[in-house]
């Protein structure tokens, strides 16, 4: 096993050695934090959320185990804490970004032969933020923090079918999304 | 919109995770209109286009916050102190305090060497030969004093009886030749001299007897005065009966018959 795998060095954070865990976190925090940024779309929610899946880590050490695979382990706790925050706050996020819904900027005539690729991906962005959360969160998992379906299932606790139904109709309903928003872009 | 029976196809589809027999059968499956290929080709699109959504950064303070708590953890976790890491830490206290110790150190030797020094050396052999020598000194003049009180001058055996009282340690044959001379030499004055001399060394319960019993001996009034005297000096009671016995003798010097009777009454 390699010395500096993320296993063997959670192995050696859960024996005492807490130091090894700076080198786990240089490699995990800013998946972390996009990932939770791409959930919440709020930084210092983000922040306060990969400072506490660490906490937690310290915290839980002793529960690792080494046939578990780390990168599964670690955002399983992410989602946990995510989850409880949601519980105890509630859906109240402050976003960073200032999303105008009503004032998409419409396509133009020449966007209609050669889509405007800034405007494409801002609606994209806009109908992440409507996305059913849990939909959301498969579709996170896979596309952006590239864990495979079976790995997801891991992190959801849920089957892998579950999983890849949770794909199929987020990415369809986020075009449905998409569509909506640009139809009402249009309208206007 | 495709059914989702076919679910485990498009998504593999969409990932690009398709097996060589899943994608034969996804392509049968397009040809035979179950699959609506370009629905699948727009969510693939979309899917991909995701991708292209900006990266964001956390901001340094992160890591600030990270480490600062990870110090704090470290500290909170001080392992238990195991035999090892005692004796080592006793150790490094022990070199902490070097200087003092080698300063202890050297006075407990010196100390030590004092000591031994003090028990060994020939300042005490001084004090040893200075008290052998007094011990000779002293055996000198009881030799010497033994030698003089049977010279036949008086005024030798009164120096003798003098020497007596110069000696530190009397023994009994001191005293035993005090009184021979007390109760059998000629010369008053030597005897005079032997009532004093004894009478320093009245401590001793023998010598005490010894005076008492050289009462009846005498036939000097100055010797028997001289008895009295140091008869009431030693509060012994027990010469009463002495002196009495004297008085009752019709040879006694009148001169003296007051003086006993006044011992006799002081005693009593």
């Amino acid at each position: 096993m390699d010395s500096n795998s993320d296993n063997t060095l959670m192995l050696k954070v859960k024996s005492g050695k807490l130091d090894k865990l700076g080198l786990l976190f240089e490699r995990y925090n800013r998946k972390l934090f996009s990932y939770f940024y791409r959930l919440t779309y709020c930084r210092d929610l983000s922040e306060d959320l990969v400072q506490g899946v660490f906490e937690r880590i310290i915290k839980y050490r002793h529960t690792y185990e080494s046939t578990d695979a780390f990168s599964t382990w670690i955002y399983r706790i992410a989602r946990n804490l995510h989850i409880d925050h949601y519980r105890r706050n509630g859906r109240e996020y402050q976003l960073d970004e200032n999303f105008d819904f009503d004032n998409i900027k419409a396509e133009t005539d020449d966007d209609l032969f050669e889509p405007n690729k800034d405007h494409e991906l801002e609606l994209l962005k806009m109908a992440m933020t409507k996305l059913d959360p849990v939909k959301k969160e498969t579709l996170v998992l896979s596309r952006f923090e590239g864990f495979k379906y079976k790995e997801i299932a891991g992190i959801m606790d849920c089957s892998e079918s579950a999983v890849k139904v949770r794909i199929f109709r987020a990415i369809n309903e986020l075009k449905q999304i998409i569509t909506e928003l640009r139809s009402a872009n249009d309208y206007e | 919109m495709n059914n989702e029976q076919h679910i485990d196809l498009i998504t593999a589809y969409i990932d690009g995770s398709l097996t060589p027999d899943q994608r034969a059968r996804f392509n049968t499956l397009v040809d035979e209109g179950e699959i609506d290929i370009l629905q699948v080709k727009e969510m693939e699109s979309l899917y991909r286009q995701m991708g292209k959504l900006p990266d964001v950064e956390p901001d340094n303070k992160l890591r600030d916050r990270f480490y600062t708590m990870l110090a704090d953890e470290q500290q909170k976790q001080v392992p238990p102190l195991s035999a090892q890491i005692v004796i080592k830490q006793w150790i490094e206290q022990l070199q902490q305090h070097l200087t003092m110790q080698r300063a202890i150190v050297a006075c407990g030797i010196f100390a030590i060497g004092m000591l031994i020094g003090n028990w060994m050396t020939p300042f005490q052999n001084y004090r040893g030969e200075l008290s052998a020598l007094s011990t000779e000194v002293s055996q000198m003049r009881e030799v010497m004093m033994m030698s003089l009180l049977d010279d036949k001058s008086a005024t030798e055996r009164l120096k003798a009886v003098n020497i007596s009282t110069d000696i530190q340690s009397v023994d009994s044959r001191i005293t035993d030749a005090l009184f021979r001379t007390l109760n059998n030499d000629p010369n008053v004055n030597v005897r005079l001299a032997a009532v004093e001399a004894l009478v320093q060394h009245a401590s001793a319960p023998k010598v005490r007897e010894g005076l008492v019993a050289s009462i009846q001996k005498q036939e000097s009034a100055l010797v028997q005065a001289a008895l009295a005297d140091a008869m009431l000096i030693l509060q012994e009671r027990q010469s009463i009966d002495e002196f009495q016995q004297l008085l009752n003798e019709d040879e006694l010097d009148p001169s003296i018959r007051t003086k006993l009777e006044n011992t006799i009454a002081a005693l009593s």
